[in-house]
């Protein structure tokens, strides 16, 4: 009889995994059926008998049925190649993590946050350091034997403390402690640490909460550190956001200015206590249970969510004020909801290469890979890792926000009415978030449709619109070929009848160009690394996107605009939230922890901007083709 | 017979390298052929046939028609004639269009802005000091003053070193070189209110505006 196995579906409005069930698989049940066991309402338009694309899912993770005859004829070759399936025809074969193709709710933002990527608990050890012992201790009874009470506790604890680290408030409430149950006491330790005395018998309750602290979103999810399940998530935008899209403009509003440092630093405390008050109110537990957090970030958020100055951060040569992991009290910081619990924050390696890096390496363990690999996390401040178990090297990628919508004309992040796909077979056919009118196009329709006017010779490698060759364009799309209000080409994708926003929406030769940068300077810091270690793309086993842009971009597309090296497809993977995953790894592991202090150490950092042949490379990576003659 | 200047500007858009030096050198070998002054044939040629091109260039640039990887192979055909032009300039003492000093400001390792800039200026005819990136404002002015500069061009690619464009301009104008010194800035995060708000002389938007920029700068101070 075939076994269970766990499906667990993530929202594509907060990209968490909203539910999860363990079914067994029995030849004939479709992933649209455990969906709708599970209470989630994918659309099927069609009535599931796969003649629309409404139900179509993406399976994030786990082994992929095969692709059926509906599956091409409604999703495409690309889409499949891409992991899409109509979920009302493929049937369930093996455990695996679901993304119902947005939207599930109207509205939501897609880059919120990658799809929660589980963690692969089994090759994990629980070390979380947190220890709860429970005792038995009596009051002290002799006075020619002056002893205390602190001391009766500590003798009967199985491991040595730092007793003279005992936190203060723990001591005044030392008295009625040791005397409320008849002395039966839980003494909870990290490492050598006592964390907290409480009466009775906690044991069971022993949480702690792991945070992606990143520059747009902040996620977070409460653990059982006892069995590493995860009881509750959280993400949101991160409310420093006012003050700044980006790292660099984060950087400058704080610089020299220990107020305004200040205020940037309450908004992520404020965040990060809320984060944990609500993940603890999803799961029923107390925030008084909760003794260890981990925080990755890069170097700008670890350092304003500490409250030490970025101003050198911002300027060359881009020091961080402190690389080494920082273990310190939550009611130091202060962090009001979870007095008892010690934080801890992985590592940096740069100024521009944080903690967050560092925990992608943890998750995805290219560490310990033979064959070079490489993780690439697209955004705003892009990184590169490449490497395997012999060397690490790291660079970031300044992209800018052009992939995020930004400095694009009808730019708009991906929520309602935002083309996130597009195919030009014959005409243009755009898939627009929420099935609206589109009003704008977000990162993913960039690619994608610069892909396609490639494609069909609307625009040049160079870059160039081909309005003065409209010759060599077919018939059909001509007309799409129009100008802008200013006299600049541009082509249209959706025509002002169309769209939800009284004008055409079209990508303009100017939104190209801000493209070609932004995709050249992700592609040139791969190109450098590839580079600098001397790995040619037949060496490269697997490329590994990580974060919350990399999970809704098309590889094909991706590959064929030369924002990623031209690598077999199935060489090139989506990891999801690595960052996060390897936040929670440290959480539960500190084996962890530790490994991925070794591993900052051992990462090279690669400054791009002074590679002597950095300008090459990056005018090299401008191009939508690569030169005829390869330079070796 | 003088060479065709079309021609030349022709390979000079196309980045046709090999075509543009040969055309450069049978001009000059013509020129000597027909008894002409070498350096009033040199500075023909680079009028009419490499200025020409990158004039064109600079035009096609402004229309979104070519970007940064066409324009650097234009100036690098333009560089490659320029090598036979240079000797006989200098000997017949040609005085350049202006002279420039440019860099990237105190706290900002980023040089490609201002390399592009810098080869469409030499294409233009200006004699250009890049002094790199990470420059103090001491290391502008030195240099500003060494070689008896016209313009100062100030590159700035973030948003936390645009202060500092701020601080050479201060620098400059307290020590009272600003009379005959005029100062340019850039950079992807710099706009033009910020230009005005500190000073600064005149703000381009990319290296083909740059250009425009250096050639009005230079008259308004001729002017002055």
């Amino acid at each position: 009889m075939a076994k269970p196995v766990t499906v667990s579906f993530v929202d594509p409005a907060t990209n968490l995994t909203t539910k999860e069930v363990r079914v067994v698989p029995d030849g004939s049940l479709t992933l649209l059926q455990v969906a709708q066991s599970a209470g989630l309402e994918i659309a099927a338009t069609c009535g599931g008998r796969g003649r629309c694309r409404s139900c179509r899912v993406k399976v994030l993770q786990g082994e992929i049925p095969p692709a059926t005859m509906q599956d091409r004829v409604q999703l495409g070759g690309e889409e499949i190649q891409e992991r899409y399936r109509l979920s009302c025809q493929t049937c369930l074969i093996a455990s695996c993590s679901i993304l119902p193709a947005p939207p599930l709710t109207e509205g939501g933002h897609q880059i919120l946050a990658a799809p929660n990527t589980r963690l692969d608990r089994g090759a994990l050890a629980l070390d979380s350091g947190v220890e709860k012992h429970v005792i038995v201790a009596a009051p002290p009874t002799e006075e020619n034997h002056q002893t205390s009470d602190l001391e009766q506790i500590v003798a009967q604890l199985p491991r040595r403390v730092a007793i003279e680290a005992t936190p203060i408030g723990v001591l005044r409430d030392l008295p009625e402690t040791l005397r409320a149950k008849g002395g039966q006491l839980t003494v909870t330790t990290f490492l050598d640490r006592i964390l907290d005395i409480e009466p009775g018998d906690s044991s069971a309750h022993k949480f702690g909460v792991a945070f992606d602290i990143g520059t747009t979103t902040i996620v977070a999810s409460l653990l059982d550190l006892d069995s590493g399940e995860e009881l509750a998530s959280v993400a949101n935008m991160n409310p420093q956001s006012v003050y700044g899209g980006d790292l660099m403009s984060r950087i400058a509003y704080a610089m020299n200015d220990p107020k305004k440092l200040a205020t940037l630093r309450a908004k992520a405390l404020n965040a990060v206590n809320d984060f944990i008050k609500e993940a603890c109110d999803k799961a029923g537990v107390s925030t008084q249970h909760v003794y260890k957090i981990v925080v990755v970030g890069n170097t700008c958020m670890h350092h304003v969510f500490l409250g030490i100055d970025v101003s050198y951060v911002g300027l060359a040569p881009y020091a961080p004020v402190v690389r080494h992991p920082v273990v310190i009290a939550a009611s130091e910081l202060p962090l009001k909801a979870t007095p008892k619990a010690v934080v801890c924050l992985l590592p940096l390696v740069a100024g521009f290469v944080g903690a967050d890096t560092v925990a992608c390496v943890l998750a995805t363990r290219i560490y310990e890979s033979k064959e070079l690999r490489a993780l690439v996390d697209i955004g705003t401040n892009g990184e590169v890792v490449m490497g395997n178990r012999d060397r690490l090297m790291a660079c970031s990628a300044p992209a800018g926000p052009a992939l995020e919508g930004a400095q694009i004309r009808h730019g708009m992040r991906g929520a309602l009415g935002a083309i996130e796909k597009v195919r030009i077979d014959g005409d243009v056919e755009c898939d627009v978030i929420g099935n609206v009118p589109a009003i704008g196009i977000c990162g993913s329709g960039l690619i994608d449709a610069v892909a396609r006017m490639l494609d069909v010779n609307v625009l040049a490698a160079s870059g160039v619109m081909r309005h003065d060759f409209k010759d060599s364009v077919a018939q059909s799309l001509r007309e799409r070929m129009t100008k802008t209000a200013e006299g600049r080409d541009q082509f249209v994708l959706v025509r002002k009848e169309e769209s939800g926003k009284g004008e055409a929406v079209a990508l303009t030769q100017s939104d190209i160009r801000q493209l070609q940068l932004a995709k050249g300077a992700i592609y040139s810091g791969i190109l450098m690394l590839q580079k600098v270690i001397g790995v040619s793309d037949a060496e490269l086993a697997e490329l590994m996107l990580c974060g919350g842009f990399g999970n809704y971009i098309s590889i094909a597309s991706a590959v064929r605009i030369r924002l990623l090296p031209p690598l077999p497809l199935e060489r090139i993977t989506y990891f999801g939230n690595a960052a996060h995953v390897g936040a929670q790894m440290a959480l539960l592991s500190e084996t962890e922890r530790a490994r991925a202090s070794e591993l900052a150490r051992r990462i090279e950092h690669v400054a791009l901007a002074s590679q002597p042949d950095f300008q090459d490379v990056f005018v090299d990576a401008i191009s939508f083709s690569a030169p005829l003659s390869v330079a070796s | 017979m003088a060479i065709d200047f079309n021609e030349l500007a022709n390979a000079i858009v196309t980045a046709d390298l090999d075509t543009a030096v040969s055309l450069t050198r049978k001009g000059v070998d013509d020129g000597k052929a027909d008894g002409r002054d070498p350096g009033e044939v040199a500075k023909e040629i680079l009028n009419k046939g490499l200025i020409g091109g990158m004039d064109i260039i600079s035009e096609l640039w402004t229309q979104e028609k070519i970007f940064i990887p066409e324009v650097l192979l234009s100036a690098k055909a333009m560089h490659a004639c320029m090598g036979t032009l240079r000797p006989i300039l200098e000997a017949s003492k040609e005085p350049p269009r202006g002279i420039v000093v440019i860099g990237t400001v105190k706290g900002d390792l980023h040089d490609i802005g201002q390399n592009i800039v810098t080869m469409m200026l030499k294409g233009n005819g200006f004699e250009v000091h890049n002094i790199g990136p990470n420059s103090s404002p001491e290391k502008f002015m030195t240099k500003a003053k060494e070689v008896g500069a016209n313009l100062i061009g100030l590159s700035a690619l973030l948003t936390t070193t645009m202060p500092m464009q701020r601080e050479t301009i201060k620098a400059f104008e307290e020590a009272g070189l600003l009379e005959k010194m005029a100062i340019m800035v850039g950079g992807a995060p710099v706009t033009s209110d910020w230009a005005e708000k500190i000073g600064a002389d005149g703000y381009a938007p990319d290296a083909a505006h740059a250009v425009g920029l250096a050639k009005t700068l230079m008259q308004d101070l001729q002017a002055s």
